[in-house]
């Protein structure tokens, strides 16, 4: 599934604030947002997933035009594992995630012996087989956190869009999630507030600010201490880290720029 | 209690809401019950054998030594009030739950949306100004008005929360206080200026709500639209779900949230609109029977939308014949009953801890 975003305006009240993005997410890759508070990154994956309205411009899944689908084509195709999961009404861990199923389901359809496999499996795979019969609300913020994207697994998405999944978690469940999103092996196109992880779990990257793409390429090519200059107004220094390989990122604020 | 809900979570998986026999036997005994007792006792057999006549045309042996009296008694007056209020019960629990899932809030009841002060207006405009004498106007009775008055206001709240493009649960509810205190401000207005105190004391009685003018030509309506409305819902159980999740997550999960809320709350202020004209104000039904149930059986509506509706219509039932039975000689509005009880439950279910109402 691929996902294509031309030229998209937001507009909230009378703030315009994402200000004509295009970017482009192709089958199976993981494509990560960075960027500093406020910079239109949960506004621009609400147009995206139809929760903001769009004030111009296209999103395209597989070449369709996404404002032609219904909510539940819609769906069918990307879930949604977003930043604030706050309910008025209780529901237990096994109800919320089986509601993933419903986007598949008919009208009066009731669930099957194939949905409660797939419930089974995204409880496994999320780690919350203990909890399945413990109410929702009654959670930590992790283990909500866990629940839903344990909901958005069982919906068997083609693509799925995350805004900040790593938020109240965990070290241990930062890279479990990122790691369990990624072994999916489809399309996912996320916010992450940290670029540490971005780098490490996304293929490409777009940075942006104030409602423009600013900046966009692999994580090597793009984090470099102009582009942390640039976004976040902070000095930084950016190597391979001796011990895991990986690409870091020190930031070294109050120091006057070179 | 604990068995109960251990029990009934094993039979969870397959679906199958395990009570609802029970239920059903429980609402029948009611029926019975409350058809039989009041100011006159009537044997419970006897009862039985006229209902079975006249539902089925069966005549057990003895049928011939019931009294008219009592026929009369059983089958003009109770059985057609006990049914009203078995509807309304109903009715109104049903709106409760499917109030509280479009508003997405827990203090939503059938009257949040400016119903009851719709219905009210309605009502006040028949009695004090007399309606019952001009033309056309006149046969639609004081029914006809309070009906108009509750859909005039849903309308407008509907319109009002519209205003700006998004309709947001939050915005539905405080459109609905608005409306609410505007359309009171209207009743006051005219009662006020209205010196009748005959019609003022019949606008206090319907605005207390009662049962009692309920009449075989009246029940068929009620009962339609009731059966109706709680199949519709109950084949909706998905969506409503859903709909609890939140605003951006059931959009998510597929749910036209725009289409179906418009959908869902119109259905509820007509058959609200309609159960008002008919009994006039019953308080706190609609609100307390969907979170005793919610507390019980959890928030899941493929179960709780039957179970609540029969709860609901059990609970009718009997403050309907404590109405009755309470004081002697008299009658006692039934909306008295319901919140006098109601109030004390959801305290006590607000002073439990393990029933949050929605705030964790």
């Amino acid at each position: 599934m691929n996902l294509e975003v031309k030229e998209l305006k937001v507009t909230l009240g009378r703030t315009n604030i994402v200000k004509g993005v295009s970017l482009k997410v192709e089958e199976g890759q993981s494509v990560g947002i960075i960027g500093p508070n406020g910079c239109g990154k949960s506004t621009l994956l609400k147009a995206i997933y139809r929760v903001n309205p769009i004030e111009k411009g296209k999103v395209l899944l597989n070449g369709k035009s996404m404002a032609c689908m219904t909510p539940k084509e819609v769906a069918k195709n990307i879930a949604v594992v977003g930043q604030f999961n706050e309910m008025s009404f209780d529901f237990s861990v096994e109800d919320m995630v089986l509601m993933g199923r419903s986007p598949h389901k008919k009208m009066m359809e009731a669930f099957n012996d194939e949905d409660y496999c797939i419930l089974d499996d995204a409880l496994e795979k999320t780690e919350l087989k203990g909890l399945r019969d413990r109410s929702f609300l009654s959670l930590s913020g992790g283990e909500k956190q866990r629940v839903i994207l344990a909901r958005a697994i069982a919906q068997k998405p083609k693509l799925l869009i995350l805004d900040e999944p790593t938020n109240h978690l965990d070290v241990k469940f930062q890279f479990e999630v990122l790691e369990l999103v990624k072994s999916l092996g489809i399309s996912t196109l996320s916010v992450l507030h940290d670029v540490e992880l971005s780098a490490r779990y996304c293929d490409y990257i777009y940075a942006l600010k104030a409602g423009k793409v600013v900046k966009e390429g692999t994580p090597q090519k793009l984090l470099t201490r102009e582009t942390i200059r640039t976004l976040y107004d902070v000095d930084s220094e950016i190597y391979n880290n001796p011990i895991t390989g990986a690409l870091s990122v020190t930031y070294l604020p109050g120091r006057e720029a070179v | 209690m604990k068995i109960l809900m251990k029990n009934f979570r094993k039979n969870k998986r397959d679906g199958s809401p395990a009570f609802i026999p029970v239920l059903l036997i429980l609402a029948l005994c009611a029926v019975l019950i409350a058809v039989s007792m009041g100011q006159v006792n009537i044997p419970l057999d006897q009862t039985v054998m006229i209902i079975l006549k006249k539902l089925f045309n069966v005549e057990l042996p003895g049928f011939k030594d019931i009294p008219t009296s009592y026929f009369n008694i059983v089958w003009m007056i109770r059985f057609p009030r006990t049914l009203t209020s078995l509807m309304v019960g109903m009715g109104l629990s049903l709106c409760g739950i499917v109030m509280q899932a479009s508003v997405e809030n827990p203090l939503a009841d059938p009257y949040i949306l400016g119903i009851s002060s719709g219905a009210t207006l309605g009502a006040t405009f028949a009695l004090m100004i007399g309606v019952g004498s001009i033309p056309v106007i006149g046969n639609v009775g004081v029914a006809g008005c309070a009906f108009t008055g509750a859909l005039a206001a849903s309308f407008l709240v509907l319109f009002f929360a519209n205003i700006g493009g998004k309709t947001t649960g939050a915005k539905l509810v405080l459109a609905g206080t608005v409306i609410n205190s505007m359309f009171s401000a209207f009743s006051n207005m005219i009662i006020y200026f209205a010196d009748n105190s005959q019609a003022l004391q019949s606008v206090t009685f319907w605005i207390m709500g009662s049962t009692a003018s309920a009449t075989w030509n009246k029940v068929p309506m009620v009962a339609s639209v009731t059966l109706i409305t709680v199949i519709f819902f109950l084949a909706q159980s998905s969506n409503l779900n859903l709909m609890l999740m939140g605003e951006e997550a059931a959009t998510t999960l597929g749910v036209n949230l725009t289409f179906w809320r418009r959908i869902y709350l119109i259905i509820a202020s007509l058959i609200t609109g309609i159960l008002v004209a008919n009994c006039g104000m019953i308080g706190f039904v609609g609100l307390v029977i969907p979170h005793i149930t919610r507390a019980i059986f959890g928030a899941n509506h493929r179960i709780l939308t039957p179970y609540t509706v029969l709860i609901g219509g059990i609970f009718m039932t009997v403050t309907d014949l404590l109405s009755r039975m309470l004081v002697t000689g008299s009658e006692l509005p039934v909306g008295i009953i319901t919140a006098s009880i109601g109030a004390p439950v959801f305290l006590y279910m607000l002073l439990k801890k393990d029933y949050g109402f929605g705030g964790a």
